[in-house]
């Protein structure tokens, strides 16, 4: 069919209405953010802030917690992403190399831990971690995560162990390394990329959980900020520039992540949804 | 590391790779299965004590008490009458309607938006590309951030969304979004869809560049304009994706609790209570951990069978 000027015209435009939809709630998060509080409950509203004022960021990380709430973040999320990759890295390895009725049973039975709703989960860990005096700690939180990072990382690092050639780590055997040498020294450093991928995906999990921090932590000094965050809202008069200074703080290390790996996050996402 | 007590053998790395050694081809094939058995069994143990066995325990607790805020009688059995309350439960039955319907909303929102996204993207310009990047951000952002973004721009007195809407005519006064069932419902409905959009997205992009060019080559052969062509070439190409992306982003609202509590409380008056929220409510404000347990059997069941369904359903479909 001919392609008019008008139907040529049509595909960027609507492209660009759509990226303009999809972001302007991140703008609107920044604009808050950098608006002064009397100016945000006016009308109409600032949509373009002249000169951004930086005082939110300044009170949300002295006068409040907030650095002991990104800092709670940043331990949890490091621990439990560090634990799960040694395992999963293992795992996905071996499902991707390695046949057996067992692994594939392993592969299933990962699978369908994701599909168990967490806010069930919650109801017998949380007797659990009180039986183990285990409440109210960030522990709690790292083992959590762990396990539902584990079945979500091995899975894409199955996907990218199987993009990778066996004959690398067969000629390692050849030339006399153990199965396990061949992959530690050969594999694993070629693997790096999905790795790092499969890091940063494990990492959003973590970061962005509210409901276990919630039900499982109850002392603010030991939140993530998703949590102290949403503590914000309970208070007399709802600071939005606060709300949304911390909020920004909260995205933009995951963003920064996401945009440096996109190329290899977006292909460990799909791996196992495209592929049949 | 538990993996690595499995791996080496005493007998030295020269002796593994050379079929002549001391270990025959048997016992070499035994040895690779133990090392590929010991590398899962860390996953697998993970999987059996932090979900299987708490699996088998909520079953367990969803036909005792277990009612935390009274200790003595927490370990009566009562069989199941957890579950007979639940039936019994308007508020059950409402939970499970409203669960339906959220998920139902941002499923097919989040669906016809992500392909419509990825039939534009579906070309190798520099604006496409970079257009994929940015389409992609909210999903790097947390569900709870998201919510209280869109919190904030539904607020009725100093929203954004409620100025724009009178600006361009649309409503005549200021809409207190959050007071009314069915605006409360489309707040949270519309958070999830911003947040699921980038995974349907990707999902169909992926699949579209995996649908072989000369398919539609042929159709224009034989004469099918572009709708045609979507039709009988894009569509039942995408049968696969379909289920995969449907299928997620549905048990993903189902079990959505952060952004509805943050964004709705479940409110006004428990109307935009899904089963995942009532869930958290019995178990973390009223500490019935009992009948929160049966909430969370049953949830569990109605995923279970709409992903046997959707599969069977989505798969004939498109053949």
């Amino acid at each position: 069919m001919p392609a008019s000027r008008l139907t040529r015209l049509l595909r960027p435009t609507a492209i660009l209405a759509v990226c303009a939809l999809s972001l302007f709630p991140l703008y609107w998060m920044l604009v808050t953010a950098v608006t002064p509080k009397e100016a945000l409950l006016h009308y109409p509203p600032v949509f373009l802030p002249g000169e951004p004022d930086l005082s939110a960021f300044l009170r949300v990380l002295v006068g409040r917690p907030l650095g002991a709430w990104i800092a709670n973040s940043t331990v949890i999320t490091l621990s439990s992403v560090a634990v799960a990759l040694v395992v999963s890295a293992f795992a996905g390895y071996s499902l991707s190399r390695f046949h057996s009725r067992f692994g594939s049973a392993v592969a299933y039975l990962l699978l369908a831990t994701r599909m168990i709703p967490g806010t069930m989960l919650m109801v017998p860990l949380y007797v659990v971690f009180r039986d183990l005096g285990l409440l109210d700690t960030r522990t709690a939180l790292i083992v959590s995560y762990t396990t539902f990072e584990i079945p979500f990382a091995t899975w894409m690092l199955k996907g990218y162990f199987d993009s990778l050639p066996r004959e690398l780590e067969q000629a390692a055997e050849v030339d006399g390394a153990t199965p396990l040498g061949a992959f530690l020294r050969v594999t694993l450093p070629l693997a790096a990329p999905g790795i790092a991928a499969s890091a940063i995906a494990s990492a959003v999990l973590a970061w962005s959980d509210y409901e276990f921090a919630r039900g499982l932590v109850s002392s603010p000094s030991r939140w993530p900020l998703t949590v102290g965050i949403h503590s914000f809202f309970g208070e007399h008069v709802v600071h939005w520039n606060d709300i949304m200074a911390g909020s920004l703080l909260s995205t933009l290390p995951v963003i920064a992540l996401f945009l440096v790996m996109e190329r290899y996050i977006v292909a460990g996402l799909m791996a196992g949804a495209v592929k049949s | 590391m538990i993996a690595a007590g499995t791996a080496g053998p005493p007998g030295g790395p020269a002796r593994v790779g050379s079929p002549g050694g001391r270990f025959g081809p048997r016992s070499l094939a035994l040895r690779r299965s133990l090392f590929a058995g010991g590398l899962v069994l860390p996953a697998a143990l993970f999987c059996m004590a932090l979900v299987g066995y708490p699996l088998a325990r909520t079953l367990w607790m969803s036909v005792h008490n277990f009612n935390l805020t009274r200790p003595r009688r927490m370990h009566d059995f009562v069989g199941l009458a957890h579950y007979a309350s639940l039936v019994a439960d308007a508020q059950f039955w409402h939970a499970v309607l409203v669960m339906v319907i959220y998920a139902g909303a941002v499923t097919v929102l989040a669906y016809v938006i992500g392909l419509s996204s990825a039939l534009l993207l579906d070309r190798r310009t520099r604006l496409a590309r970079a257009a994929r990047l940015l389409l992609t951000l909210p999903w790097a952002v947390p569900g709870v951030v998201a919510a209280f973004v869109f919190v904030w721009m539904f607020d009725a007195s100093f929203g954004v969304v409620n100025f724009l809407l009178l600006r361009i005519g649309l409503l005549d006064a200021s809409m207190p979004w959050l007071a009314y069932p069915s605006t409360a419902m489309t707040v949270i409905v519309l958070a999830a869809v911003w947040k699921t959009v980038p995974f349907n997205m990707l999902t169909h992009l992926a699949g579209l560049q995996a649908v072989p060019a000369e398919l539609y080559e042929a159709a224009k052969v034989d004469g099918a304009g572009a709708l045609q062509a979507f039709r009988h070439v894009t569509w039942p190409a995408l049968g696969h994706v379909r289920v995969v992306a449907v299928v997620l982003t549905t048990l993903h609202a189902f079990r959505e609790f952060a952004q509805i509590y943050v964004i709705s409380g479940g409110g006004p008056a428990r109307a935009t209570e899904t089963l995942s929220v009532q869930l958290y409510i019995e178990a973390f404000e009223f500490f019935r951990f009992g009948y929160a347990a049966a909430i969370g059997i049953v949830m569990l069941l109605i995923s279970l069978l709409f992903t046997v369904v959707t599969v069977r359903v989505l798969r004939t479909d498109f053949q």
